[in-house]
């Protein structure tokens, strides 16, 4: 199920802590999946809840599955922090958290769950906290986790519950959308503050976030085994380490946002990006870099998606485009942020005579070859 | 844009931008090029020979139409020839030599001297030796379209490159047919 809205609860939280909660939840906001927004109402379709919650099983009225829950005690620095001992959210945190809850648990409506809870305990909600952490724990030993948070303030941290299992036909064939999670994909795009050398098995790739540049001297093509597959090591580097590896290898800066998007357009392989509904209506805010390999087939989609604002469902019968191709583009656009949704449709559509279609028709061809 | 019997797309952009480069690589006739020797002192520093007049090429097409492809002269002082070129031409292709002092600026100033035939056709910018300099960037190319208002793609290409050409022109295309 796609939801474009969602609401979370703040569960004994302070007027200040929900003001800090909230203006953290804004700043996020381009970087979220889904809408959230914070209500006060008793229904919602997550809740944050302090730890001592899920220790007393005190949970009246929520299904544990919906709920985040931090621990002020905990030092353990694996898991994703949400809020900290003030119950102040972190940013790239709230981002991962948010995210990664609606890819592996979309939520039940608010009625649903009310009927459907059942007496989930607090040992259910650790079970599936060790299952998360597990898939960490695959990562060798000398990975250093990237983190924006000092390990000082590292102290409370979510505990996310993991994906549910595959279902047979996902099994069968693959997750119906498409979650950046794995490999270099998902690395790139969580480097947000500092430079990093990541592994993946032997190609290396240093990341200057800040700058919007990466180093390698594979080309995007010959990436392309790396773009999913774990593990990966990541390494944070100084900017004069940086230096002094460019300054060695002669390697040249590329933008990082087309490591990003041709890794989104390869890995997409026809799912639509989680958390975007067909339903959606979205544009394209501005042109993708169309001499990335493969991007120069796309230009009618992107002049279309250019000039109108349409739902995406809508996209494929208008440009001909199958409807893989058109997701395939549409998440590469939307991860390097070329991609604005709308409220409203607006189209543009030009009216072409059938002589100034045929000319268009014959040179497009008289150019194939 | 009536009755299309318009089939001509202009390359225009600064001195040693490659539009005859890109007329060459396209066109299946050996294109017709005026070069000399140039006279303008900026020229004379970037390039042995410049375009005076127009560069000229073609492409058949089913049926027995001719696309033919123009390129507009690089020196400032045949500028007149824009208006000329342009005049019926489906779209604009505007090259910009990244190495160049300040391409930001020739990239405007291609835009402002072209200004009429665009408010009412399409254009595409092509971004040359880009792999010289990615300063200024396409992010910086998008920035200054952006602050005109304009809508344009950016490209960053090798004139002599068919593939980059083509891309080119299709991009053109398409703006053509939906944008």
């Amino acid at each position: 199920m796609i939801v474009s809205h969602l609401t979370i609860r703040l569960v004994d939280f302070s007027e200040s802590e929900t003001e800090y909660f909230s203006a953290i939840l804004s700043l996020a906001e381009a970087r979220l999946q889904q809408t959230w927004s914070i209500v006060t109402t008793e229904n919602a379709d997550f809740f944050v809840l302090t730890e001592k919650h899920l220790k007393e099983s005190l949970l009246p009225g929520i299904p544990v599955t919906r709920c985040f829950f931090y621990d002020s005690g905990s030092t353990a620095d694996n898991n994703h922090i949400l809020v900290d001992h003030t119950k102040i959210p972190r940013l790239r945190s709230l981002v991962e958290v948010l995210n990664k809850a609606v890819g592996s648990q979309p939520p039940e409506t608010a009625e649903t769950a009310e009927t459907a809870e059942t007496a989930e305990t607090a040992e259910t909600a650790e079970t599936a906290e060790t299952a998360e952490v597990g898939h960490i724990d695959k990562v060798p030993e000398d990975v250093n986790e990237i983190s924006d948070v000092p390990p000082s303030q590292q102290a409370a941290y979510i505990r996310i519950e993991a994906s549910p299992p595959a279902t047979s036909e996902e099994e069968a064939i693959g997750p119906a959308v498409f979650s950046p999670e794995h490999g270099l994909l998902k690395a790139v795009l969580d480097c947000k503050s500092v430079p990093v050398l990541i592994r993946v098995n032997d190609v290396g790739v240093y990341l200057d976030p800040v700058k919007g540049s990466y180093y390698c001297p594979l080309t995007l093509e010959q990436l392309i085994p790396c773009f999913d597959r774990d593990p990966i090591r990541i390494k944070p580097i100084t900017q004069p380490e940086l230096r002094q590896v460019v300054s060695n290898t002669k390697l040249s800066p590329k933008p990082l946002s087309n490591l990003i998007w041709y890794a989104a357009f390869k890995a997409s392989q026809g799912r639509l990006l989680l958390g975007t509904s067909p339903e959606d209506v979205v544009h394209l805010i501005r042109w993708p870099d169309l001499g990335l390999p493969g991007c120069g087939n796309y230009v009618k989609l992107a002049a279309f998606m250019h000039s109108n604002t349409v739902k995406l469902s809508d996209i494929p019968s208008a440009t001909q485009y199958p409807v893989e191709a058109v997701y395939d583009f549409y998440n590469a656009c939307h991860l390097v942020g070329l991609i604005e949704k709308a409220a409203a449709i607006e189209l543009h559509e030009k009216q072409i005579d059938l002589e100034h279609q045929n000319l268009l028709r014959k040179i497009r061809n008289r150019l194939k070859f | 844009m009536t009755g299309f019997i318009q089939t001509k797309i202009v390359f225009t952009g600064c001195v040693g931008a490659g539009k005859t480069t890109a007329i060459t690589t396209i066109s299946e006739k050996a294109p017709v090029s005026t070069e000399v020797k140039p006279s303008e002192a900026s020229v004379i520093k970037r390039k042995a020979t410049t375009t005076v007049a127009m560069d000229y090429g073609e492409l058949s097409l089913e049926g027995g139409g001719v696309l033919y492809l123009y390129g507009t002269p690089g020196q400032r002082r045949f500028d007149f020839m824009s208006d000329i070129l342009t005049k019926g031409a489906l779209g604009l292709i505007v090259l910009i030599d990244n190495t160049h002092e300040n391409p930001l600026d020739e990239m405007d100033y291609y835009l402002n001297l072209n200004y009429r035939f665009l408010l009412k056709n399409p254009a595409v910018i092509g971004i040359t030796h880009y792999d010289e300099t990615m300063q200024p960037s396409v992010d910086d190319y998008y920035s200054a379209l952006a602050e005109r208002g304009d809508p344009w793609p950016v490209i960053h290409v090798d004139a002599r490159s068919l593939e980059d050409v083509r891309l080119l022109l299709n991009t053109l295309l398409a703006i053509l047919e939906y944008g």
